[in-house]
């Protein structure tokens, strides 16, 4: 639970949402509003700002004491520490320096940029009463993090038990402008790997929400009377990436053909069960930026046969397979162990095979993946992965021209005008003059497939009914934890947990 | 008896140091290290670098293997890299809850396959010798992953469909206790716990129940065809007597031997069984450990199993000769 060492998506929810405050949260649009910080503001003066935070004074520890700008600089002071290694440093690459001005008021230093306030969405400051002394390569280590949390939240640490529990109580003194205290007395996170026992747990009642749903169990929830499905759209995409260096993959033709005799939308319904949406390229719908004029490129294999043929691939050999100067239309696809990915791999195989593509499906142990992937030498043909956009849609690592020689050039893509835009757009604080650039950069995308985009994720959770007040959205699962709410009649007669 | 349990325990030092350099070495010799977790775009290189530095991984091999090798006799196993809680803090949470499983696993194995490999010997060639075989092949045959589905699918899912099951025998699906265990009274709790035993132990071992009835069914005919035995039935002693007193003790001899076979078995056993109904014990922890490369955790898992392993197998030897008086190990 120390956010200065654990950063993973459970353990950051149960940061932000459960147990301590972020400075900031999200609207439903995705503009800050005010949580931990009650009200900030700015001044400019050439390419540097000050972002003044004034903090709410009745939020406290759970062990009374209270929530500081001290706890905040604390907190910046450490993720900027290299010590820390704090694994998501770069995203205060824009901050220079804090300064406490009084105990609720602190003001940073920084360069000027349009997200300056995104990293506040996901940090919360930890107590620098407790952590404070500790030396910072040694936070990591720290039983703080597994056995001794203190948050500030509206739930309090009650227990760990290490690959089995993680147990909160309500938070009686959260200030009521927050909120007030949660309606549930008592909130159990619990670590369950198989999705038939969980999906046990949930049709039983022994377990009131079941986080990723798999695709397959959907049917079986919606027929219970007793529970449901909480579906959002949320940042993921799953995608082929094409090696760029690879004699087939070279031509923009051939990776738009292969899109093209590719059918995306066969591919959600049967490995998501419909829970996805074709995707144009790599700016899913949440965002602002998203193409809604754009047309996918339609399944249409007729038209991709043409392209192989014009591109010089053609079957002369009578053997199905496609072949140009002596080499075979024919690949290796790879993925790690995930049963939707090694479907994803099937399907596509058989769609390639139909315009003489031949695919040699390849599942890899996922860390023996990732030494081949990101090693300079791309020691690969094509992969079948998920990807997380993220809210500011920063792709220069994963396609532009500066980031070839960087590990997430994995299509090896290099298109000097997509660098222009992605340079252009993270620096343009007005989203009406932005647009445009998005809008281009999606088509070019489109034009250029240096991946072919497979489809647009959807996260699949589901809830009992008894359980009211549940909303969740790309926020996170949790970000309506403190409103969930259980009618006196449908509580258990011992307590009430999740 | 001693010196040679003494011997045995000498000797078992080369053994378990030679593993734990073959588990070194593999460990570090697979892709990835335990850094691969923060792997992302918005990860600098230099956090993963750093995180490598505090972890002590940018050190030749050699010398971490000298370092770990150091801490490790001194008794210190090290700092989960990806749990950041110290390793002997780990184990000592983690060994008992597989313990509990496989102990529980053991008694049932041992009571249900004596048992059944009896009145199989007794029942030789009966309709019941017949069905009771074939159950036992087919059980046998059951991977435990698969059946600790099935369990649950049945036991712990399908019969709350049905009204007048007895509450009693629907089984919890996983864990080791309920949500709101900390609430319930003394009795309660232990009750609790005894319920969530019931599904994974019967999953881990029943298979090895299986087994063992064939052993016992096989050794108990062996015993009853010899002289002694006939002996005791000419002096008029009542079959009863016949079984479980003269013949039994004999029949038990090379089941025993088995104990130090099937332990090794359960614990691996238990690393599915574990997954299956989210115990967390051993098993769930070193396959985590290496998937995420978290090097301190593989080695002293690695370690403790390789003990247990070498002690069941003494543990074994040992009852040989307090069972069999002719067996002397001097």
């Amino acid at each position: 639970m120390n956010h200065l060492a654990s950063v993973d998506d459970i353990s950051n929810e149960l940061q932000n949402f459960v147990l301590f405050t972020t400075l900031i949260r999200y609207d439903v649009d995705l503009s800050p509003v005010p949580y931990l910080a009650q009200s900030w503001d700015t001044t400019a003066s050439g390419d540097k700002m000050v972002l003044t935070f004034r903090l709410r004074d009745d939020v406290t520890w759970h062990d009374g004491a209270p929530t500081t700008a001290r706890d905040v600089k604390f907190t910046f002071d450490r993720i900027k520490d290299p010590a820390t290694a704090y694994p998501r440093v770069s995203s205060f690459a824009l901050y220079d320096s804090a300064v406490v001005h009084d105990t609720y008021t602190i003001a940073f230093y920084l360069k000027r940029h349009p997200g300056f306030m995104d990293p506040w969405r996901t940090v919360s400051p930890m107590p620098a009463h407790i952590l404070g002394d500790i030396p910072a390569e040694r936070l990591r280590d720290h039983p703080f993090g597994t056995s001794t949390p203190l948050g500030n939240g509206p739930f309090r640490f009650v227990e760990h038990r290490s690959g089995d529990r993680w147990v909160f109580e309500a938070n009686p003194d959260f200030p009521k402008s927050l909120g007030g205290r949660p309606y549930l007395d008592r909130l159990v996170y619990r670590f369950i790997e198989e999705p038939t026992t969980r999906l046990t747990e949930l049709l039983t009642g022994e377990a009131d929400v079941y986080l990723i749903v798999a695709p397959s169990q959907v049917a079986e929830i919606e027929a219970s009377s007793e529970a449901r499905i909480v579906a959002y759209a949320n940042r993921n995409y799953a995608f082929i990436n094409w090696n760029g260096k690879h004699p087939l993959f070279a031509d923009p033709n051939v990776r738009r053909a292969l899109t093209l005799a590719i059918d995306r939308q066969e591919i959600v319904d049967v490995v998501r069960q419909g829970f996805g949406e074709v995707a144009k390229g790599p700016v899913p719908p949440f965002h602002w930026a998203y193409d809604r004029e754009l047309e996918p490129l339609p399944y249409d294999p007729e038209r991709a046969r043409d392209l192989l043929d014009t591109a010089g691939w053609i079957d002369r050999d009578g053997d199905g397979v496609r072949e140009r100067n002596g080499i075979n239309a024919s690949f290796e696809l790879r993925t790690n162990p995930n049963p939707t990915r090694e479907d994803i791999i099937t399907l596509v195989q058989a769609n390639l095979a139909q315009v003489g593509v031949q695919v040699r499906p390849r599942v890899q142990e996922a860390q023996s993946l990732g030494r081949d992937i990101t090693s300079p030498e791309r020691l690969f043909d094509a992969f079948v992965l998920g990807w997380r956009a993220e809210f500011n849609l920063d792709a220069r690592p994963l396609f532009a021209c500066s980031a070839l020689e960087g590990p997430y050039q994995w299509a090896s893509y290099c298109n000097p005008r997509v660098d222009e835009i992605l340079d252009e757009v993270m620096l343009m604080p007005d989203r009406s003059q932005a647009l445009p650039l998005w809008h281009e950069y999606q088509e070019i995308m489109q034009q250029d497939q240096p991946n072919t985009f497979l489809y647009y994720d959807m996260r699949i959770n589901a809830s009992r009914e008894r359980l009211r007040g549940v909303e969740m959205d790309i926020r996170g699962d949790l970000i309506s934890v403190r409103d969930w709410w259980i009618a006196p009649a449908d509580r258990r007669q011992i307590g009430n947990s999740n | 008896m001693t010196a040679y349990i003494v011997r045995r325990l000498l000797q078992a030092i080369p053994l378990l140091l030679g593993i734990l350099t073959l588990v070194f070495v593999f460990m570090h010799a697979a892709p990835g290290d335990p850094t691969a977790i923060y792997m992302h775009p918005s990860v600098a290189p230099e956090v993963l670098e750093q995180m490598r530095q505090n972890w002590g991984l940018d050190q030749p091999l050699h010398i971490q293997y000298l370092r770990w090798m150091k801490s490790f006799l001194t008794g210190d196993f090290g700092v989960s890299l990806a749990q950041n809680r110290p390793v002997a803090t780990i184990l000592a949470e983690r060994i008992p809850n597989t313990l509990i499983l496989s102990g529980t696993s053991l008694l049932l194995i041992f009571a249900i396959g004596i048992a059944i490999g009896i009145i199989q010997a007794v029942r030789q060639y009966s309709l019941l010798d017949n069905a009771l075989t074939f159950s036992a092949l087919f059980i046998y045959s059951m991977p435990s992953f698969w059946l600790g589905l099935m369990l649950i699918l049945i036991f712990a899912y399908k019969v709350y469909q049905v009204d007048w099951w007895p509450a009693v025998l629907r089984f919890p699906a996983s864990g080791m206790a309920s949500v709101d265990y900390e609430l319930l009274g003394f009795w309660a709790k232990i009750g609790d716990r005894l319920h969530h035993l019931v599904l994974p132990s019967f999953a881990l071992g029943v298979s090895s129940a299986a087994s063992i009835a064939r052993y016992m069914r096989s050794s108990m005919l062996d015993v009853i065809r010899q002289d002694y035995i006939r002996t005791a039935r000419a002096k008029g002693l009542p079959e009863r007597t016949v079984i479980l007193k003269h013949a039994l003790k004999n029949a038990l001899l090379p089941i025993i031997t088995l104990l130090g076979l099937y332990l090794p078995f359960l614990f691996s056993g238990a690393v599915l069984v574990e997954h299956v109904f989210a115990w967390p014990g051993m098993g769930r922890t070193i396959v985590e450990a290496i998937y995420q490369r978290d090097y301190p955790v593989v080695m002293a898992t690695t370690f403790v199993f390789a003990v247990m392993v070498v002690v069941a197998n003494l543990i074994a030897d040992v009852l040989y000769a307090i069972v069999d008086p002719r067996i002397r190990y001097e």
